[in-house]
């Protein structure tokens, strides 16, 4: 792992983009931001995998099941940890998250440090 | 100006002048409006510019000592971000969030805006003191909730919730049950914070409630995944109304009922068979697996086939019971129906399989 840990933030709402960003860049993690399904195919196929993916079940285009399922494809980034997000009150949903091989999950609306630990836990285990 | 005394030709000039002046009216119009628009969202980028870091602050645990100014400009582009943040975070980002409004003077601000005529600044102002959990405005909130725009007046509900939930279930309940024209959607959606007092209200009302309400009542019950007490839903079981002894056992969930339910198995309406068969599937012990076999038989095939649904989800019943019961049935349509909903169970389970792998 680098000196900054490298996260992608894969998040169609601009606004709660720009908290993920602030919150993480404040912890001192490198943040790529992409806002669509397409855009996160595009990311994947194409680049290094980061240290984590903080990843969002509803998005435009290709949606987050995909997109974990293009992850788990791509030999360089089979063992990046992926959380997803997921609506409230969508059970199957998070079920569905962690068949296709997301790592963990968190519920929104979330609690921006309950994010932040499942975070550090990850990326402690892969330092 | 002179057209040869021809008044057709006078005619046709005039609407032609009228007509090129709408014209430059109507583009006049396109123009300002696109500059308001412009203005607009020029306005909305500067305000997200200076407001985003300070809230991004405050969620992430900053109390800044002291803010700046909020402009009367920047007031609605404030709030419908707040509004949108409040949403998406929950915890301690909702109660900084909740102190910044405060100190910015938009508790009063909001209240003031829900006297309004502006629709979008009632609606912001309304979820805005629904999520400060103000008190002060649920007399204003109470009148906007009694409104015949039913946006105004489900958001103005919603804040009633959030603000008191006790309270409020004692005042919606009622009225959810009254408003049938309000989509259960909604209703379950506002009503889910104030689930337990809502509960208690239902159990109150029920006993008292006249037949054409009930079904309505148990059903917000249903949807609020509400346990309501047991001799509410034996006597609802017990009502002469299928539409009442249809919804009471969509919401059976005591084995207290085992009786009332099995009873049911046999009535004449077949909608009535299929929630019993359903519900037996739920509460039901050993001794029903019998019950439900004889349910394969029956003549309505929607009543066939929840009575091998039943019978497939039973936790004691194995794959290989299944089989022996499939393999023992006499009744041709009983017999086709258990294997369809095996191999509907088995379609299933290699769709979950092959996703997991």
């Amino acid at each position: 792992m680098s000196a900054q840990p490298t996260v992608l933030v894969v998040e169609d709402d601009v606004h709660i983009a720009h908290v993920l960003t602030f919150m993480l860049e404040r912890q001192g993690y490198q943040v790529t931001h992409v806002a669509d399904g397409r855009a996160a195919s595009a990311y994947v196929t194409g680049n290094p995998a980061p240290d984590l993916v903080l990843l969002d079940v509803m998005l435009p285009y290709v949606d987050g099941f995909e997109i974990v399922g293009l992850i788990r494809a791509q030999q360089t980034w089979q063992d990046t940890p992926v959380i997803m997000l997921t609506a409230k009150n969508t059970e199957r949903d998070t079920v569905r998250a962690l068949d296709a091989g997301a790592n963990d999950f968190i519920i929104k609306p979330f609690q921006p440090q309950e994010l932040l630990a499942r975070l550090r836990r990850f990326l402690k285990t892969t330092a | 100006m002179k057209f040869g005394g021809d008044p057709i030709l006078a005619a046709a000039f005039w609407t032609g002048i009228a007509a090129l002046l709408l014209t430059l009216l109507l583009g006049l119009q396109i123009v300002r409006l696109r500059i308001a628009l412009r203005a607009r969202t020029r306005r909305q980028e500067r305000t997200l510019a200076r407001w985003r870091p300070v809230l991004n602050a405050a969620i992430v645990g900053d109390r800044p000592q002291e803010l700046p100014r909020l402009l009367s400009s920047e007031r609605l582009h404030f709030i419908k971000l707040w509004v949108h943040l409040q949403a998406s975070l929950r915890g301690e980002a909702g109660a900084a969030l909740n102190d910044i409004a405060c100190r910015l003077g938009l508790d009063a601000d909001a209240r003031a805006m829900l006297g309004r005529r502006a629709r979008t600044e009632r609606l912001l102002a309304a979820l805005m003191l629904g999520h400060l959990g103000d008190r002060q405005a649920w007399p204003q909130l109470l009148r906007l909730a009694g409104m015949d725009d039913p946006t105004l007046s489900l958001t103005a509900l919603w804040a009633l919730v959030r603000i008191d939930p006790r309270a409020a279930a004692e005042y919606l309940t009622p009225l959810f049950i009254e408003r049938d024209d309000w989509a259960m959607s909604h209703v379950a959606g506002i009503l889910q914070q104030a689930g337990t007092p809502v509960a208690a209200v239902l159990a109150g009302m029920l006993p008292r409630l006249e037949a054409s309400r009930l079904p309505r009542a148990l059903r917000i019950a249903e949807a609020l995944r509400i346990e309501l007490p047991a001799e509410s839903l034996a006597a609802a079981l017990s009502s002469p109304d299928v539409a009442v002894v249809t919804a009471a056992l969509r919401i059976v969930h005591s084995p207290l009922l085992q009786e009332p339910v099995r009873a049911l198995l046999a009535h004449e309406d077949w909608q009535v068979r299929v929630q019993a068969a359903k519900a037996l599937g739920r509460i039901g012990d050993r001794a029903d697996t019998d019950r439900l076999v004889a349910l394969l038989a029956d003549r309505e095939w929607w009543v066939r086939y929840r009575a091998a649904q039943a019978l497939v989800e039973l936790p004691w019943l194995t794959r290989a019971d299944l089989d022996a019961l499939h393999a023992a049935l006499e009744d041709r349509f009983a017999a086709d129906m258990l294997a369809q909903v095996m191999a509907e169970v088995d379609a299933a389970n290699d769709k979950l399989d092959a996703e997991a792998a």
